[in-house]
């Protein structure tokens, strides 16, 4: 157990889940919100999501909000499954949390 | 109850309740728009909640019920009797679906045969349910689209008790346009917070054609915290940026009317263009005001909400109220003996509290009958097909309202008494031809309150009971001495006998000889009375007279001695100082003259066996049970007593002229009156 504050990735990736079974343990992976610098820009992976509910989209949208707080930005990097563009699409989040055609691998 | 499952089970099985009460109205009229509805809206209301709870398989069967009664309401498909008797089956079926999201393999085979059944009807494809099915829900009238707003704000605890919006926006959009807001609502705290916690705030702007009732459907199993406000935004209606902003609760109403204010107004800027007067300005002003007033109101004006309560719960409540009178009687008692004005005065006050708490906890806990009459119809049509009869069941009074209790209890014996009526009462239409009457039997129950009580009467136009078949059985079995003169009346009442059956065959139905004297004992243990006449050939009527309520009734306290006793208020018509007029010396009956008659008089003290000595004056409380008057005399009249109703113990249930004991301020019990026996007794 570090006590250490996490620094916040540049990357981050989030596979299978984005339930109201993923969200509490999403969240304990992001401690960094409280202390981040200005000015940056967190690039979040969505890969092979095929279980998403509105706890989920709900999580994506708080984080997005806490990091514009401190002036900082959440680009979603994704490979659009089914589940997870219907899910934005019927709330009416696809332009504000909009996943832009899959990113290019640069890594 | 939380469980959205468990909620989902109930209000599927009140929707199936409906549905059967729907096709058993089309099957003497298979065109009711009215009723085609009702089934169709039960059936789509299942199947949305069932998709969202996780019933998919019950989901996809009442999908296809769904599309039959669409195709019904179409003119498509006509309903007959054989196919309102499969969608029973149906009906049937479906209540065995909802034990468990996924069925065993002969259920799901079941399911199989029956839509295929289905499928044939509607010419629909062996498939599963699509979504734009959902678009069939009930269409307004006009056929023209109308504009919604729904506001949805889902409990803080949606997420953790299993709910989510998306199933709920999948069914709306089902059902036309949408466009939908997701934010994060007002009790989003980016400091603290909790990924569980659902703080998510929806806008929805539905354009559709179903009505505004189908859109509540669609939140009909959503928790009772949940804030769902459904507009209909008319044409003509202004839609201001401002308004809207509001609405969503973005911007404060009061933010937004500091902005609005800080720029000119129209009616400014007409009146300095000499548009028009300022007079006429200021009224036009005034006149758009109170509309706005009075749209504002419109909008508000929502249906009164409902919530469910699980019965132990109104059991307790009802249990601490009568604890709660009983605790009263003891303040009034001790502020009586220890002469403290104070004390009297909080006694009066927490009596008048208690009385208000007892009766709106009454009021909660009444039920009207018609929810059990129901069940009834289709009981009796599937047992008069059983039995090769032709029966129409009449209800009347289903509005009259009983304890929940005394329902539930009341459930059986009804159900034993229908049967009885069926099987034995009412002849097959072959028979009933040959005696001259209508081939089609009749069997009419009735509820109806009559001074303070309930009156439920089942009757039918069947062959009537024969007394002399009934008294043979009787002598054989033993109830009665051979050579006994009994009046019908009595004879009748022999039928109550445990172990007394006059069935010449033995059916599934009845006639096990087993069964009347449950049913007397069941309306007895429900402080009840019941009661038979009969004509012979013409039929048979049996009233049941029951209390309102088990628990708590306004009571009369009288004395005698230094015993008490409490006649049911209800049963009381005045008090008077009488002397008897007449003895019969041998029956020992007591006569007394009240408004011009004699009427028998019953004294408690020699009823009872009280001992000790009369008073000079003593009271004659003069009770009216059915169109019997009566006099009880006791001792004293103490005055209007609160009454808890205790339930005797074993050793004195068996005591005649009691339905109870209560205790009193002074800890001391007091018997309850069974006016009604009590009036029998007189009579003999």
């Amino acid at each position: 157990m570090s006590k250490k504050t996490a620094s916040a990735p540049e990357k981050w990736s989030i596979e299978n889940g984005l339930s109201i079974f993923d969200v509490a343990a999403l969240e304990a992976q992001c401690p960094w919100l409280q202390s981040l610098p200005r000015d940056k820009q967190l690039r979040l992976r969505l890969v092979g999501i095929e279980e998403v509910d509105s706890a989920g989209v709900q999580w994506l949208l708080a984080l997005k909000h806490r990091l514009k707080l401190h002036g900082n930005e959440l680009v979603l990097d994704a490979e659009a499954s089914p589940e997870l563009s219907e899910a934005l699409l019927l709330m009416g989040l696809t332009e504000s949390l909009g996943i832009a055609v899959a990113a290019e691998e640069d890594a | 109850m939380t469980d959205p499952v468990d909620i989902f089970r109930e209000e599927a099985l009140e929707h199936l309740s409906n549905l059967e009460a729907a096709l058993l109205e089309l099957e003497q009229a298979p065109t009711s728009a009215e009723e085609i509805d009702a089934a169709f809206r039960s059936m789509h209301t299942i199947k949305g909640a069932a998709g969202m709870v996780g019933f998919d398989h019950l989901s996809q069967f009442t999908h296809h019920l769904e599309t039959l009664f669409d195709r019904v309401r179409e003119g498509q498909v006509e309903l007959t009797a054989p196919l309102i008797n499969q969608i029973l089956e149906a009906r049937d079926h479906i209540e065995r679906l909802l034990d468990d999201p996924s069925p065993s393999v002969e259920l799901q085979a079941v399911s199989a045969a029956q839509i295929i059944q289905f499928t044939e009807v509607t010419g629909e494809e062996h498939a599963g349910p699509e979504r734009q099915e959902t678009g069939h829900a009930s269409q307004t009238a006009a056929g023209e689209a109308r504009l919604y707003r729904i506001d949805i704000c889902p409990a803080a605890d949606a997420f953790r008790d299993g709910f989510d919006t998306l199933p709920l926006l999948k069914e709306l959009s089902g059902l036309g346009e949408i466009h939908v807001t997701t934010r994060l609502g007002s009790s989003f705290d980016p400091r603290h917070f909790e990924p569980e916690t659902c703080v998510l705030a929806l806008s929805v702007a539905l354009t559709t054609h179903a009505s505004r009732e189908s859109i509540e459907d669609v939140f009909i199993f959503v928790g009772d915290e949940w804030q769902i406000d459904i507009t209909a935004i008319t044409a003509d209606e202004d839609c201001r940026l401002g308004d809207l902003l509001v609405d969503q609760k973005v911007v404060a109403p009061d933010a937004l009317e500091q902005v609005l204010e800080q720029q000119p107004r129209a009616g400014e800027l007409i009146t300095a263009a000499g548009l028009a007067a300022p007079e006429t300005v200021q009224s036009t002003l005034d006149e758009q005001r109170f509309i706005r007033e009075q749209q504002k109101k419109q909008r508000k004006a929502t249906p009164e909400q409902s919530i469910k309560v699980p019965q132990h719960k109104l059991d307790q409540l009802m249990d601490q109220v009568g604890e709660l009178v009983i605790l009263q009687a003891r303040l009034e008692q001790l502020a009586l003996e220890s002469d403290d004005e104070r004390a009297s005065s909080l006694a009066e006050e927490l009596s008048r509290l208690s009385t208000g708490l007892r009766e709106t906890t009454f009021d909660i806990r009444m039920l009207p009958i018609g929810s059990t009459f129901g069940r009834f119809r289709r009981l009796v049509r599937d047992l008069a097909n059983d039995l090769g009869k032709e029966v129409v069941l009449e209800t009347e009074g289903a509005e009259t309202e009983l304890d929940k209790v005394v329902i539930d209890r009341l459930s059986d014996p009804l159900v034993h008494l229908l049967r009885n009526s069926l099987d034995h009462g009412i002849e097959t239409p072959e028979v009933r031809r040959e005696k001259g009457k209508p081939a089609r039997g009749h069997l009419w129950l009735s509820a109806s309150q009559h001074q303070g009580q309930i009156q439920i009467l089942i009757r039918d136009d069947g062959a009537g009971l024969d007394t002399e078949r009934i008294l043979s059985k009787a002598i054989e079995r033993g109830v009665v001495q051979p050579g006994a003169d009994l009046d019908p009346q009595e004879i009748y009442q022999l039928i109550f006998e445990a172990g007394f059956s006059t069935a010449q065959t033995v059916s599934d139905v009845s006639g096990r000889g087993v069964g009347m004297d449950v049913v007397k004992r069941s309306i007895e243990s429900l402080q009840g009375r019941v009661q038979l006449d009969s004509t012979l050939g013409k039929g048979t009527e049996v009233c049941i007279t029951l209390p309102m309520t088990l628990a708590i009734i306004d009571g009369l306290m009288t004395g005698v001695s230094r015993e008490r006793y409490v006649l049911p208020l209800s049963t009381v018509e005045e008090c008077v100082e009488a002397v008897p007029e007449t003895e019969d010396e041998n029956s020992g009956v007591r006569l007394i003259r009240h408004r011009d008659a004699l009427i028998p008089c019953l004294r408690l003290r020699d009823f009872f066996r009280v001992g000790g000595q009369p008073p000079e004056i003593e009271q004659t409380v003069v009770v009216r049970v059915g169109e019997a008057l009566m006099g009880i005399t006791v001792d004293e009249v103490v005055g209007h007593f609160q009454t808890v109703i205790k339930s005797l113990g074993r050793l004195y249930q068996g005591a005649g002229g009691v339905m109870g004991a209560t205790i009193m301020g002074d800890g001391q019990i007091a018997m309850i009156l069974d006016v009604g026996e009590l009036v029998e007794q007189a009579r003999k």
